[in-house]
C-alpha cells in the first residue's frame, strides 16, 4: 500500500508513505531543492501522517491512496 | 471471489481420490513392464543382486567407518552418521579428506569431546555451511547471498519437518521418466560387478530398452493429461518429470526415497510381481502426501485472504510458492542436513542461550515411534539424556526440542552478517573503504565512526561493529528485514536501521539511529541519517 501527498509552498515537496509489512510505514520526503529530503520509519500510518503534518504542515486529508 | 472459489475447488480435487488411484494404476502398469522382463531375472540373479547390495553396503561401511571417519565415527550421533551416509551416496566429493566438511566435522567432534559446547556449535555450523557452499555450482557468483540463505534456512530449521516447506517439497514428488526406468534397470542388471554373470539377461534388456521407454512414456503422458486437466493440478504435475534420484539437479525428495524403498524392496524383488501390501503402502503414503498438500495450500489461501489480498494476488502467491520449490537443490540439502543435525544443533544453541531443559515435541503423526510419542510434551534436561536419546538423535528421528521457557530471547543466535546485507558490505569494502563521518554530537559520531570503520576494514572487525550497535541499543536487538532486504534492529525504544539496498530519497547508502518518543514517534538521534562516505573525505 502507498499513500502520496504534495505541498507547493514554500516550494514543491512530494510525500510518500509506503507500507512494509515487516517493519512498518516508511515516510519519504522528496524536496525539489533536496534540502529537507528524508526518510522515516514509523509504526503506524497515523503517526507517519502526523509526522508530515508536524514537520511540513501537510493536512491529513491531503493524503491519497496511490496503489 | 469466483477465482478463489475455483482455486479452492481445484485444491480440493487434490484429494486422494485422484492421485493414489492413478498412481496405483500406474504402479500396476509399471510392474507389468518390469514383470515382463522378470523371466530373465531368475532366482540366481536375484540372489546375485542381493549379494551385490550387501557388498556395496559393506564397501560403504568400510570406507566411512574405517578409512575416512574412523576416529570419530563412533562419536557421531545416529542421525549425524546418516547425514554423512546421504552425502556419501549423493555428493561423495563433499565429504572426502580434502574437504572443508571433513576438517570441520572432525573439529566438531574434538570440541564436543572436550566439552566445549560453543566451539562445537561453531564447527558444526561451519560443516553444514561447507556442504552448502561447496555444493553450489558457481560459488563466486552467489557468495553474496550465502549468509542470508544460510541464516534463513537455519532460522527455520526447527520448522522444516512440520512446516510448509516439507509439504510443498513433497508436492514436487515426481514420477519416473522412461529414461530413468531404463537407466535403473540398466544399473540394476548391467552396471554391477556381476555383469559377466548377468550377461544372459543384459542383451535382451538392451534390445528392448526402447520399447520399455515407449510404453512407460505413454503411461506417463496419460498421467500428465489427467493431471493437467485442472490448472492447479497441472501446475503441480508440471514438476513431475523426474530426474534420476541422486543427481544434483533432480527434484527427488526425502519421501521419494520412502516411495522408492517401498516400491523396490517390497515390489520389484518379489517373485510374483507387485505385492498387494506394497501397493497399499504406496497408496497410503501418497494419500498422506496429497492430503498434506491440499491442507497446506488451503491454509495458505486463508492466510492470504485474511491479509486482504486480492484473488489475483493469492493465486500468484500460491503459484510462486509452488514454483519456488522447483529449484530444490539447496532446500533439499538443507532439509537433509537440518533433519539429521537438528538435534545436536538445537542442543548447542539452547545451551548457549542458557536453556537447561527442553520440551519434547514429536510430529504427532502415525510414523512417530511409540517411545518418542510417549516423550511428547514432557520436559527433559539437556544434561540427562532419556533412554530414547535427545530429540533428533536417533535414526530418522523427526522430533525436536522446544526450549522449556515461555519467553525465549528473540535471537539466541546472533549472526552478524544479518546486520548488513552482504551485497552492500562487499560494495562498501570494494569501493575502497568508506567510513561514516559528519556525525553531529560526539557520542553518535563516535558510534557511527566505530560502525563504519569496522565495516570498511574487514569482516574480522564486524564483531566489534556488532558490539557498537549493541552498545547503542543497550543489548541484542530484534533483527528484521524489510522488503528491500535492508535490516532494522530494534530494542526497546531504540532502533538502528540501514537503508543500503534502497537508500531513497537519497542516492547513497546510509543508516539511522532513532529513539521512540512517548507519543510513539521515532525520532532521529544526532543526525537525521548517517552516510557512508569515502575514506579521507569528511
Amino acid at each position: 500500500m502507498k499513500w502520496i501527498a504534495h505541498i507547493n509552498k514554500p516550494r514543491k515537496i512530494d510525500f510518500e508513505i509506503v507500507y512494509d509489512e515487516s517493519v512498518g510505514y516508511y515516510l519519504y520526503v522528496y524536496d525539489s531543492n533536496d534540502i529537507e529530503s528524508k526518510d522515516e520509519l514509523q509504526d503506524t500510518l497515523e503517526i507517519a501522517m502526523q509526522v508530515a503534518k508536524e514537520d511540513f504542515n501537510v493536512p491529513i486529508d491531503a493524503w491519497k491512496i496511490s496503489e | 471471489m469466483n477465482q478463489i472459489r475455483e482455486l479452492r475447488q481445484e485444491v480440493n480435487k487434490l484429494k486422494p481420490a485422484i492421485r493414489p488411484k492413478d498412481i496405483a494404476e500406474y504402479a500396476k502398469l509399471r510392474d507389468n513392464v518390469i514383470i515382463s522382463f522378470m523371466p530373465h531375472a531368475t532366482k540366481t540373479t536375484q540372489m546375485a543382486e542381493k549379494s551385490w547390495y550387501k557388498q556395496a553396503l559393506e564397501s560403504k561401511d568400510l570406507y566411512l567407518e574405517s578409512v575416512l571417519y574412523g576416529n570419530i565415527w563412533g562419536s557421531l550421533l545416529p542421525n549425524e552418521r546418516l547425514a554423512i551416509e546421504h552425502l556419501y551416496y549423493d555428493n561423495p566429493e563433499l565429504i572426502d579428506k580434502d574437504t572443508g566438511f571433513y576438517r570441520t566435522i572432525h573439529d566438531y567432534v574434538s570440541a564436543k569431546r572436550e566439552g566445549n559446547q560453543n566451539l562445537a556449535q561453531h564447527h558444526l555450523t561451519n560443516a553444514i555451511w561447507e556442504v552448502l557452499h561447496n555444493s553450489l555450482p558457481d560459488k563466486n557468483a552467489i557468495t553474496s547471498s550465502l549468509p542470508e540463505l544460510y541464516y534463513d534456512k537455519t532460522k527455520r530449521r526447527r520448522k522444516v519437518q512440520a512446516g510448509m516447506l516439507n509439504s510443498l517439497n513433497i508436492s514436487t514428488f515426481r514420477l519416473p521418466t522412461p529414461d530413468y526406468i531404463v537407466e535403473s534397470i540398466r544399473q540394476r542388471y548391467v552396471s554391477t560387478p556381476l555383469e559377466a554373470l548377468l550377461s544372459e539377461i543384459v542383451f535382451p534388456l538392451e534390445e528392448n530398452a526402447s520399447s520399455i521407454a515407449e510404453e512407460i512414456g505413454q503411461i506417463n503422458a496419460e498421467m500428465q493429461q489427467v493431471l493437467s486437466s485442472h490448472s492447479l493440478l497441472g501446475l503441480l504435475s508440471s514438476q513431475m518429470s523426474l530426474s534420476p534420484p541422486g543427481t544434483k539437479e533432480a527434484g527427488f525428495l526425502t519421501r521419494f526415497h520412502e516411495l522408492q524403498e517401498i516400491w523396490e524392496q517390497k515390489s520389484i524383488v518379489s517373485d510374483s510381481g507387485t505385492k498387494p501390501e506394497a501397493t497399499d503402502a504406496f497408496v497410503e503414503l501418497t494419500t498422506k502426501i496429497m492430503e498434506d498438500v491440499r491442507q497446506k495450500i488451503n491454509e495458505e489461501i486463508d492466510k492470504q485472504a485474511e491479509k486482504g489480498k486480492t484473488e489475483e494476488e493469492i493465486i500468484e502467491h500460491i503459484t510462486q510458492i509452488i514454483q519456488g520449490y522447483q529449484d530444490t537443490t539447496i532446500p533439499q540439502k538443507m532439509d537433509m542436513l537440518a533433519t539429521h543435525f537438528n538435534g545436536k544443533l538445537s542442543e548447542l544453541e539452547q545451551r548457549e542461550a542458557g536453556y537447561t531443559h527442553y520440551v519434547w515435541r514429536s510430529q504427532d503423526d502415525a510414523k512417530v515411534r511409540p517411545d518418542h510419542a510417549a516423550n511428547d510434551g514432557q520436559i527433559f534436561s539437556w544434561d540427562i539424556s532419556p533412554p530414547t536419546g535427545h530429540p533428533g538423535e536417533d535414526y530418522n528421528c523427526r522430533c525436536y526440542a522446544e526450549p522449556a521457557f515461555k519467553d525465549p530471547p528473540i535471537e539466541p543466535v546472533f549472526i552478524i552478517e544479518n546486520l548488513i546485507p552482504i551485497v552492500a558490505l562487499r560494495r562498501i569494502i570494494l569501493e575502497g573503504g568508506k567510513r561514516i563521518s559528519n556525525a553531529v554530537g560526539k557520542v553518535f559520531r563516535r558510534k557511527a565512526d566505530d560502525i563504519a570503520e569496522d565495516i570498511a576494514h574487514s569482516r574480522g572487525k564486524i564483531e566489534s561493529a556488532k558490539k557498537s550497535i549493541e552498545e547503542y541499543l543497550g543489548g541484542k536487538g530484534k533483527v528484521v528485514r524489510n522488503k528491500d532486504g535492508d535490516t532494522v534492529i530494534t530494542r526497546g525504544n531504540r532502533k538502528v536501521r540501514f537503508d543500503i539496498n534502497n537508500p531513497k530519497p537519497h542516492k547513497e547508502p546510509h543508516f539511522h539511529l532513532e529513539r521512540k518518543t512517548p507519543s510513539g514517534r521515532w525520532r532521529s538521534e544526532g543526525k537525521q541519517r548517517y552516510d557512508f562516505k569515502k575514506e579521507g573525505k569528511e
